[in-house]
């Protein structure tokens, strides 16, 4: 029964005000959990003519959720995550109609937000399907969001969640890359840089955190730093990676687990995100 | 379980029963977030990766041209160098002996003459290469309203506008097509067309107006092509890596 403990426990320090970083902390886990389940962007939400960063959004959610939970009983934990989760569908469709108005605005940050996670699911996708190291994904990314660029802005397109906005994107990765695959049968390239059309990509500052935990992940081992990559984003089982590398699955299991150790340790405490001001 | 839990392997139940968990345990609500930093950052590496290959890819490419000037300016200061030593020393040995030093003189002035003929002669590559940093054309994040991506598309470089300006009339190429005021429309097929007295090997470049570079190949005229992205572009003939005439269009 220590779980319905810990729900009450919790119910009662949040009643008190004692547990609201605790519970935007939790909630920013479970939203960002059925966010992954159902394919949708966090990032890409706008109120009032601004784009919001997902602490902005739990912390909504989280007065949002007190005020209920002033007014009714909440009994049970299950009854507390519908509530999250319905409060937080609501406010991502609204959230999302917003961001898409400013996309058709031109909006400098929202674009910014699209092109960067479009980029890095582009890469992914580019990567898993072994189109091969030479074609240009730069080059395809980047004329993907030059199209799609201009269908929102010229034509005016509205999209219900940002599921749909991605899978536009990728319809035109797709036509792009088979258009530059049947290309690259007619003609050798003798050379194809990277054209930079809209912002210098390498001027662009990640999240500082992501920044630092790259360089962490580039001093790991090689093994290390394939296991972690093949587990973690291209979801292979353990087993499969083990015999890639020509070790045991224990093996593997030891050296994902030291790495992931090694990685946990080295990343800072976070800043108080949650503390609500 | 939080490796599971964040990578979608769990059940409805036990993915209760791990939230019920973390509503109490601080430490497992860390490991979970610092476990969805890794797999982002592991995710944004991909990208990294990609662009050291793209990078070497490049260099390989790129290198031989630059190559050529570093590896011609090395051999004139060795030769300097060697003749110098020479001179030098046929003056200690043998004062009375001085045939080989007109020679070397000679030598001297035509490798100095080459160096300085060659290091006029720079490829626009090299001109390239310093320009971003005289220029930085960056849009600050954030900060900037309106996303200015077709503006900079068409934002004429200063190298190449000065390169088109300052081209010799008489350099054995006679350029039909197209003209530096030509406007084309997206897919649409442009036309090469130039004339050579004598039968060259000629490189047609073309480039953003960043200056990447978007095609290079040996071609003959005339050679036909078609862009699907609007903006500014430049486009060079080159023989053997010396462009011999830059011109522009615009895409639109």
């Amino acid at each position: 029964m220590e779980s319905t403990d810990n729900f009450k426990t919790f119910i009662a320090a949040l009643a008190k005000g004692e547990a609201d970083t605790r519970a935007i902390e939790f909630i920013g886990i479970i939203v960002r959990n059925w966010c992954r389940k159902n394919k949708l962007e966090i990032q890409w939400i706008a109120f009032e003519n601004m784009v919001w960063n997902d602490v902005e959004f739990y912390k909504n959610i989280h007065s949002a959720i007190m005020k209920i939970i002033r007014r009714e009983n909440i009994k049970t934990y299950s009854n507390y995550k519908a509530l999250i989760l319905n409060t937080a569908e609501e406010m991502l469709k609204k959230g999302f109609e917003n961001f898409n108005t400013l996309l058709i605005e031109k909006n400098n940050l929202a674009w910014k937000c699209v092109e960067e996670q479009l980029k890095v699911y582009a890469f992914k996708w580019h990567s898993s399907r072994n189109y091969g190291k030479d074609s240009d994904c730069h080059d395809l990314h980047w004329s993907a969001i030059h199209i799609l660029f201009e269908k929102l802005s010229f034509k005016k397109l509205y999209f219900r969640s940002s599921f749909e906005l991605k899978s536009y994107y990728f319809r035109i990765l797709e036509n792009k890359m088979k258009e530059h695959l049947r290309e690259k049968k007619k003609e050798n390239r003798m050379s194809r840089e990277i054209p930079e059309l809209f912002y210098d990509t390498d001027d662009s500052k990640e999240d500082d955190l992501i920044c630092f935990v790259k360089k962490e992940i580039n001093k790991l081992a090689e093994n290390e730093k394939y296991i972690i990559q093949e587990y973690f984003i291209y979801e292979k089982k353990l087993t499969e990676i083990a015999e890639e590398l020509n070790i045991s699955a224990e093996n593997c299991r030891v050296i994902k687990h030291r790495a992931l150790k090694k990685l946990m340790e080295s990343i800072p405490e976070r800043e108080k995100l949650y503390a609500l001001s | 379980m939080i490796e599971n839990y964040v990578l979608g392997k769990l059940n409805e139940e036990e993915e209760s029963a791990f939230e019920e968990h973390i509503l109490g345990c601080a430490k497992c609500r860390r490991k979970c977030e610092l476990l969805e930093t890794i797999i982002a950052s592991s995710e944004h590496r991909l990208i990294e990766e990609y662009d050291t290959l793209q990078t070497n890819k490049t260099k390989k490419i790129t290198l031989p041209a630059s190559y050529k000037i570093l590896w011609r300016a090395a051999a004139a200061i060795l030769i300097l160098a060697g003749a110098a030593y020479l001179i030098t020393n046929t003056g200690k040995f043998h004062p009375a002996d001085r045939k080989n030093q007109p020679v070397a003189e000679n030598y001297m002035t035509d490798t100095s003459n080459k160096s300085i003929s060659d290091s006029s002669a720079v490829s626009i590559d090299k001109i390239k290469n310093q320009e971003p940093k005289q220029e930085e054309p960056r849009i600050e994040k954030y900060e900037q309203e309106e996303y200015a991506l077709l503006a900079e598309a068409f934002d004429p470089s200063p190298v190449f506008e000065s390169a088109i300006q300052n081209q010799l009339r008489s350099n054995g190429i006679a350029v039909t097509s197209p003209s530096d005021s030509a406007i084309f429309k997206k897919n649409q097929k442009i036309v090469f067309l130039w004339h050579t007295d004598s039968a060259m090997d000629i490189m047609l470049i073309l480039r953003k107006n960043t200056g990447n570079t978007i095609f290079k190949k040996k071609v003959q005229s005339p050679y036909s092509k078609t862009i699907d992205i609007s903006g500014l572009y430049y486009w060079q003939l080159a023989v053997h890596d010396e462009v011999v005439y830059t011109g522009k269009f615009l895409v639109k």
